[in-house]
């Protein structure tokens, strides 16, 4: 069951990415040698991401490779589910502290959703440091990941048998699944839709056109209050 | 047509009514004799035990002098207290005159030997054990790999009742018949002593006065036909058949020409009517202690293996019937899933069996239902239920276990020392067939043998004496090693098996060169005359042979490997079980010094020669130790990683329940209609 619902889910997901980016995602406006730049990520942002990031893959990996064959999670791979699982609990906890507040949905991001932004990314429309789909993303993560960790946390104590056990590993598995969908269309909006954001996560500096293109009020925001993101 | 004509239409019409009589009556006699009960049929399904006074019927000779006139079996007789011979009563013409005999003796008890009976999971084997000759052998005649057929160690039908039938139920291989080439061996002895027909009573007297170790006596000494009475105590035998003549007959009078045991029944055992009462009842579990019982010896052995804490579910007052069963064909549940009664196991009985209706409802005679609390699913299909509950606490090491079956328990005079052979160790974790990891009994195989093409051809003990008597008895000394306890250990040494193999192989080439002298002298050609092997030696999980300079060398061989069977008893309290939380938890099997997964086992025979093997639980798992170990480390911070993590998803709800409300502010704000 697990199986067909994983595979029609991510299939259907890749399907509506590939759509997007015949529809909307090759129109994005061309930001390449900007020289002028700007922070959008201090060191914790992004030693929080590579955490939290390297954390979901190897888990993914290890899990998903199980979950298919449908056969427990034994042996090695299930020593290095632990460790990445460790990791990806930390740095969420830790994204949950660093960005909730940026992800508070504000009047700018219905405006955003209205005039098209989401489907049109060469119209410039104004977001803030977030724009929508980033906060939706952000807190799918969060709920899911949330979902992910606390059954397997629960099936750790003394309370549950064999059976509600077998429910709890169940609910892990597919809001790994859930996890994943969300973290496949957070990585093609960064990498395609928005090229140009993959390097903040190594640099942590963004160009200044790249920023008014997709975050318009938060480079006036910054720009204002000479905000240092850090 | 005249009187003549009169007279013959007459006669014809006679006939032909005669005739008519004839086949009239004939078909009612083939009617009724069609229409004879069934055997055993508990038609009114009273739960009331039926008081079996019965007449009691006696022996039927399996080699009659002569074939029946009729062609018809020879039917039994009852028994007359004054005839001569006075004749043991016998269970089988017994009982069988209302239980079906036949269906009986395809049970599980009876049926090793029938070619078309299921092997079923391996199972306790019939261990030959020679001293003499260091052989240590599990043997059965069902297909268990690990096991030998007995005739490959020259255990003959005879041979294997006289060694083994003191702990057996009888029949099987033990009722002779004419057809079978062994039952005619030179040695066998069938005649004189007769068939050792199944022994109901065994199982199913209720007598208290029943005493099994009076049956063991009774066929150590050849009295076959009156061992299940003596037991009973209904007979006593004056003499024994094992002291008569070969050509004794049991059949005959005793006299000049035919001496031999007499039977006298005992005061009361058959009334005025020359009815036999036969306490009977459902079997108790005493009766089948006496071939199923077991004890753990040796000095680290827990203290309630040594004192023989019951099973937990006789503790509880139930009996070993109550769970398992037969119908009349005897083919009791054995608890084995897979193999039929599912509910009748410990699953079935405790956890329930779907699809099998109310029968399948968990809770069966009152087993409680596990709850299991925090033990992950995977446990539930990778390990047995006799993992975790039942045999004794496991150690280091596995401990010695005697059984009755191999250190005759129960049988008055026989000696049994802690360090009595047979060398069973138990409790061993390995992997079954199925994958499913479960507690067993393990018993390394030693015997002499040709190693050829590969494979090791065994030599029975015998066989050995009669080549190698000599260098057996006389080649070096007595191994003057001394174990822990300082007692001296005993076993062949390596002089003598060096010694041994060295005269096999003699012996061997003598017979190869004679026979090719032999050929070559008739005419017939040599080609087909081949060595029939290179002798070894397999003990302690090696094989042991000879290299070109006499030298013993030892190296590993499939032959070596030991057999071993799944152990469920004695089932320990669940507060006793590997992994309940009033132990160390997970850490019983999850920590770098768990015996579940590092205990060792280690391989005992009748020899001592260098190292015996030493093989680790998780080797018979067939896991890695390194990866065990990385596990087991991960339980020392399992504690502070549950911290952790709830903490972490502490954060993260926090955060979610704060910003959730300031979402939901923020909505009630937009919507709140303006002043």
């Amino acid at each position: 069951m697990y199986q067909v619902i994983s595979t029609v889910a991510v299939l259907s997901t890749v399907v509506a990415i590939l759509i997007h980016f015949v529809v909307a995602g090759r129109k994005g406006p061309d930001l390449a040698g900007d020289t002028d730049v700007m922070r959008r990520m201090g060191l914790w942002a992004r030693l929080v991401h590579l955490g939290i990031g390297f954390g979901f893959l190897g888990a993914a990996v290890t899990g998903f490779q199980a979950a298919m064959v449908e056969e427990a999670l034994t042996g090695i791979w299930l020593l290095v589910h632990f460790v990445f699982g460790a990791t990806f609990m930390g740095a969420l906890a830790a994204a949950a502290l660093t960005w909730a507040d940026g992800h508070r949905f504000e009047k700018h991001d219905a405006e955003w959703f209205a005039a098209g932004g989401w489907i049109r990314p060469e119209a410039g429309v104004p977001a803030g440091r977030f724009d929508l789909m980033d906060k939706l993303f952000f807190w799918t993560a969060m709920v899911a990941g949330l979902s992910a960790v606390l059954p397997i946390l629960l099936s750790m104590l003394p309370i549950f048998g064999p059976e509600g056990i077998a429910v709890l590993e169940h609910v892990h598995a597919y809001a790994g699944l859930a996890l994943l969908l969300a973290v496949l269309w957070h990585m093609y909006r960064a990498m395609v839709v928005k090229s140009g954001a993959l390097s903040v996560l190594v640099t942590g500096m963004v160009g200044v056109r790249w920023a008014r293109a997709h975050h318009a009020i938060w480079v006036k925001r910054v720009r204002r209050d000479r905000i240092d993101v850090g | 047509m005249g009187t003549t004509g009169s007279f013959r239409a007459g006669l014809a019409a006679r006939l032909c009514v005669g005739i008519l009589a004839v086949l009239a009556v004939s078909a009612g006699a083939v009617i009724v004799a069609g229409a004879a009960p069934a055997l055993n049929v508990q038609v009114d399904g009273s739960r009331a035990k039926a008081v079996h006074r019965i007449d009691p019927y006696g022996h039927v000779n399996p080699f009659p002098d002569e074939d029946p006139v009729d062609g018809k079996p020879l039917k039994p007789a009852k028994i007359d207290p004054n005839a001569k011979p006075v004749m043991p009563v016998s269970m089988k013409n017994t009982c069988g005159q209302c239980h079906d005999y036949d269906k009986i003796r395809a049970g599980w008890h009876f049926n090793a030997a029938n070619p078309g009976a299921t092997a079923g999971r391996p199972g306790e084997p019939w261990i030959l054990y020679d001293g003499k000759t260091g052989t240590q052998a599990p043997l059965s005649y069902r297909k268990w790999t690990g096991t030998f057929r007995p005739e490959q160690f020259g255990v003959s039908r005879w041979r294997r009742t006289m060694w083994f039938g003191g702990h057996s139920t009888g029949g099987g291989v033990s009722e002779p018949d004419v057809a079978h080439d062994e039952d005619l061996a030179i040695h066998s002895r069938w005649t004189a002593s007769g068939a050792l027909d199944i022994n109901c009573l065994g199982c199913h007297s209720a007598d208290p006065k029943h005493d099994q170790s009076v049956w063991a006596m009774q066929v150590s000494q050849q009295n076959f036909l009156g061992a299940a009475a003596a037991a009973a105590d209904l007979i006593t035998i004056h003499g024994a058949v094992a002291k008569a003549d070969e050509a004794f007959d049991p059949f005959a009078a005793r006299d000049d020409y035919n001496p031999g045991p007499t039977v006298s029944y005992n005061p009361g055992r058959i009334d005025a009517a020359g009815k036999m009462f036969f306490n009977v009842g459902k079997p108790s579990s005493d009766r089948c202690y006496y071939c199923h019982s077991d004890r753990y010896v040796g000095p680290d052995v827990p203290e309630q293996a040594a004192h023989a804490d019951e099973d937990v579910h006789l503790a509880a007052g139930m009996e070993c019937i109550d769970c398992h069963r037969n119908e009349i064909g005897h083919k009791i549940s054995r608890g084995v899933q897979g193999e039929g009664h599912e509910t009748l196991t410990c699953r079935g009985c405790h956890l329930g069996v779907e699809g099998e209706g109310a029968a399948g409802l968990p809770g069966r005679l009152g087993a409680p239902r596990p709850k299991h609390a925090g033990l992950p699913p995977v446990h539930m299909k990778k390990l047995s239920c006799t993992a975790c509950h039942s045999g004794p606490w496991p150690g280091k090491q596995a401990y010695r276990v005697q059984t009755s079956r191999s250190h005759r328990m129960g049988a008055k005079g026989v000696y049994r020392g802690e360090d009595s052979p047979p060398y069973i160790a138990a409790p061993v974790f390995r992997r079954q067939d199925n994958g499913v990891i479960a507690p067993h009994k393990m018993l390394w195989p030693s015997y002499w043998g040709r190693l050829r093409k590969g494979q090791v051809v065994p030599i029975g003990p015998k066989e050995v004496v009669a080549m190698a008597e000599y260098e057996l008895e006389t080649a070096g000394k007595v191994a003057d090693k001394l174990d822990e306890a300082g007692r001296p250990v005993k076993g062949l040494n390596e002089q003598q098996i060096i010694a041994t193999l060295k005269k096999i192989a003699s012996v061997d080439r003598k017979a190869l060169a004679d026979a090719k002298a032999d050929a070559k002298a008739t005419g017939d050609p040599e080609v087909a005359i081949e060595s029939k092997g290179e002798p070894v030696y397999i003990s302690g999980g090696w094989l042991h042979s000879l290299d070109a300079a006499d030298v013993l060398t030892s190296r590993e061989h499939d032959a070596a490997k030991p057999y071993g069977w799944a152990l469920a008893h004695g089932v320990r309290p669940a507060g006793r079980a590997l992994g309940s939380s009033s132990s160390r938890g997970c850490r019983d099997c999850h920590s770098a010094d768990a015996p579940f997964c590092f205990g060792e086992a280690i391989a005992e025979g009748p020899a001592v020669i260098g190292t015996p093997t030493t093989v680790r639980m998780h080797e018979l798992q067939g896991l890695n130790g390194a990866y065990l170990k990385s596990l087991a480390l991960s339980f020392e911070g399992r504690v502070m990683f549950k911290v952790y993590g709830f903490v972490a998803a502490g954060v993260v709800a926090v955060v979610l329940i704060v910003y959730g409300f300031f979402g939901l502010a923020g909505l009630l704000r937009r919507n709140r209609p303006a002043a």
